[in-house]
């Protein structure tokens, strides 16, 4: 219950201080959240045109394919809104730049600090309205049947989708603590794979392709898997849940061997001059 | 008497002996292996620079555009059935586009380090090379980006292509001497559209990122890089094929694929927007380089 309530407390603190950089530096923040929006929904129109001119690609109609898009700015949203500050979702530069150790000595669990030093309530909302926007439109001019369920559906969906793409990146970036230099930026490369790959329909793919793009390189889990179940193109919800339990526990697993390497023989990046 | 006052300039980049500068052949001469010297020592500083101690990410981002490259494949063929046209182009032009569009990526999407330099405060070292500022960044982007992108990326695709079924040569010996020439005029123009851009940072001060950011995926998009021109609806690509975005990148991949028929005029175009963007690129540049301000970090 204590943990709780200091996830709570961190979290309001991290919120406040977001807040304040807006306050402070208006003309500043308003050009980053204005930059993201634009970026994603640059990628995005791609599909959408591909979708136009063929009237639907990937065995999805053109309707079907703005859902995907939507829902796919919707992940993206979810993600720069608890991840995109202080590199919490960038967690190689953490750990190549030997910063672990600044972690370590707080008094606070490192997994309560990694969890909501990224919270961006302000400066990460862009894309996320952008979303909300997108999958409302597309929701309105289709003949998806919103209900309830569908909402705790699209949420359970949506939780799932970030888990799996978080876990990814953090699996990623655990070869910083064997090579730090080397892999420092190698979450920058998970993000840049999720944000390029994402977006595309597998459907018209074989099934081995499928399975690759939603296991090895698990793009497909992110938007177009569960997209399709959205949509009642798929009915198993369970496999969602499972996919992104499987990344999660991977994820932590392969984190915490790194961190007990971490602790045996730190970062040679830690000089006595500095930590870089 | 140019050379004379070169020598004496304090800010001049180059430094030209003063016997040099009473024989006007020997000068030119002089100075030309010169700039070339520090061009070449710039480019292969920066091409060893990039696999030091960074080889995971490198490779990491050499496998996603692979990747990436083997997804619009398959997109592409599910789309298109094998041996029928789509607005006058065959599956195979279009992979062979493909192909082209992720091997020579670097030379369509030009991103020199003056944006990142200035971001980082290091743009100040720059000036205090002997070699002129828009010559290190360009001397860095083809170190960095070109040499080790061909040798490790393009060059192994390129060959291996013919197993993954694609047709890796130009449409005929005309396309291919075309498609050179259309590309030596989109990396001129991508160069140009960088130091506009880098102008542009200049007054953003350090918001320069969010804009980098936000200029990359328009890039891709309207350049014709990603996407071929002809898979846009409500004839969008007929438009942006005449833009100085789309001269870089859709203009010589559709003439070395043979799905251009207008080379001439695409060719014309591309001129135009050299001529147009060069001029405002230096004038620009120049002037925003007063108002250059660096935090670093």
């Amino acid at each position: 219950m204590d943990k709780i309530k200091t996830l709570i407390r961190m979290f309001k603190i991290y919120g406040k201080m977001d807040l304040l950089w807006f306050l402070r530096d208006t003309k500043y923040c308003l050009m980053y959240i204005f930059s993201d929006m634009i970026s994603t929904l640059a990628v995005v129109v791609g599909v959408f045109l591909l979708a136009v001119k063929f009237d639907g690609i990937g065995g999805m109609t053109e309707k079907e394919i703005i859902f995907m898009l939507g829902y796919s700015v919707l992940v993206e949203g979810v993600f720069a809104l608890f991840f995109i500050s202080n590199n919490a979702g960038q967690i190689s530069r953490t750990i190549g730049r030997g910063q672990m150790d600044h972690k370590m000595i707080q008094p606070l669990p490192v997994w309560i600090q990694l969890a909501t030093e990224g919270f961006s309530p302000v400066s990460g909302n862009g894309v996320l309205l952008c979303g909300i926007g997108l999958v409302y439109y597309s929701i309105s001019s289709s003949e998806i049947n919103v209900s309830g369920i569908w909402i705790v559906l699209l949420l359970i969906n949506l939780i799932a989708s970030c888990t799996i793409m978080i876990s990814t990146i953090y699996m990623l970036s655990c070869t910083a603590f064997y090579a730090p230099a080397a892999a420092e930026e190698i979450a920058s490369v998970g993000i840049g794979m999720f944000e390029s790959l994402k977006n595309y329909p597998l459907g018209g793919m074989n099934k081995s392709t499928q399975i690759f793009f939603c296991s090895l390189i698990p793009v497909g889990m992110i938007v177009w898997f569960p997209s399709r179940i959205l949509l009642g193109k798929f009915d198993i919800m369970i496999f969602m849940i499972m996919a992104a339990a499987i990344f999660l526990v991977l994820a932590v697993l392969i984190f915490k061997k790194g961190m007990r390497y971490y602790a045996k023989y730190g970062s040679p990046r830690y000089s006595s001059f500095g930590h870089r | 008497m140019i050379f004379l006052k070169l020598y004496l300039n304090p800010g001049a980049h180059c430094r030209i002996p003063v016997f040099l500068c009473l024989n006007f052949k020997k000068g030119i001469k002089f100075m030309k292996y010169k700039v070339l010297k520090s061009c070449w020592a710039t480019v292969m500083m920066s091409a060893k620079q990039v696999f030091d101690g960074n080889i995971l990410t490198i490779s990491g981002e050499y496998f996603i555009k692979f990747m990436q490259f083997i997804m619009f494949t398959l997109i592409w063929k599910s789309l298109i059935k094998d041996g029928k046209s789509f607005d006058g182009a065959e599956l195979s032009q279009i992979l062979t586009y493909s192909l082209m569009a992720s091997i020579l990526k670097p030379q369509l999407d030009i991103v020199t380090p003056a944006t990142s330099a200035l971001w980082e405060g290091s743009i100040i070292g720059r000036y205090t090379r002997p070699i002129s500022v828009i010559g290190s960044l360009i001397a860095e982007t083809i170190g960095r980006y070109w040499i080790p992108v061909f040798l490790f990326y393009g060059l192994p695709l390129w060959l291996l292509s013919p197993l993954l079924g694609i047709n890796p040569f130009p449409a005929s010996f005309f396309n291919g001497v075309m498609a050179f020439v259309s590309l030596l005029l989109s990396i001129s123009l991508g160069f140009a559209l960088d130091l506009l851009f880098a102008s542009f940072a200049i007054r953003l001060k350090n918001g320069c990122w969010a804009a980098t950011r936000a200029r990359e995926s328009i890039y891709s998009l309207l350049s014709g890089a990603l996407i071929p021109f002809i898979f846009f609806p409500w004839g969008l690509g007929k438009v942006f094929r005449l833009l100085p975005f789309g001269s870089i990148g859709n203009a010589p991949l559709t003439i070395y694929t043979g799905i251009e028929s207008e080379i001439m005029i695409i060719v014309g175009v591309q001129m135009f927007w050299n001529v147009v963007l060069w001029i405002a690129g230096i004038k620009i540049f120049e002037k925003s380089e007063e108002r250059m301000i660096s935090f670093g970090g």
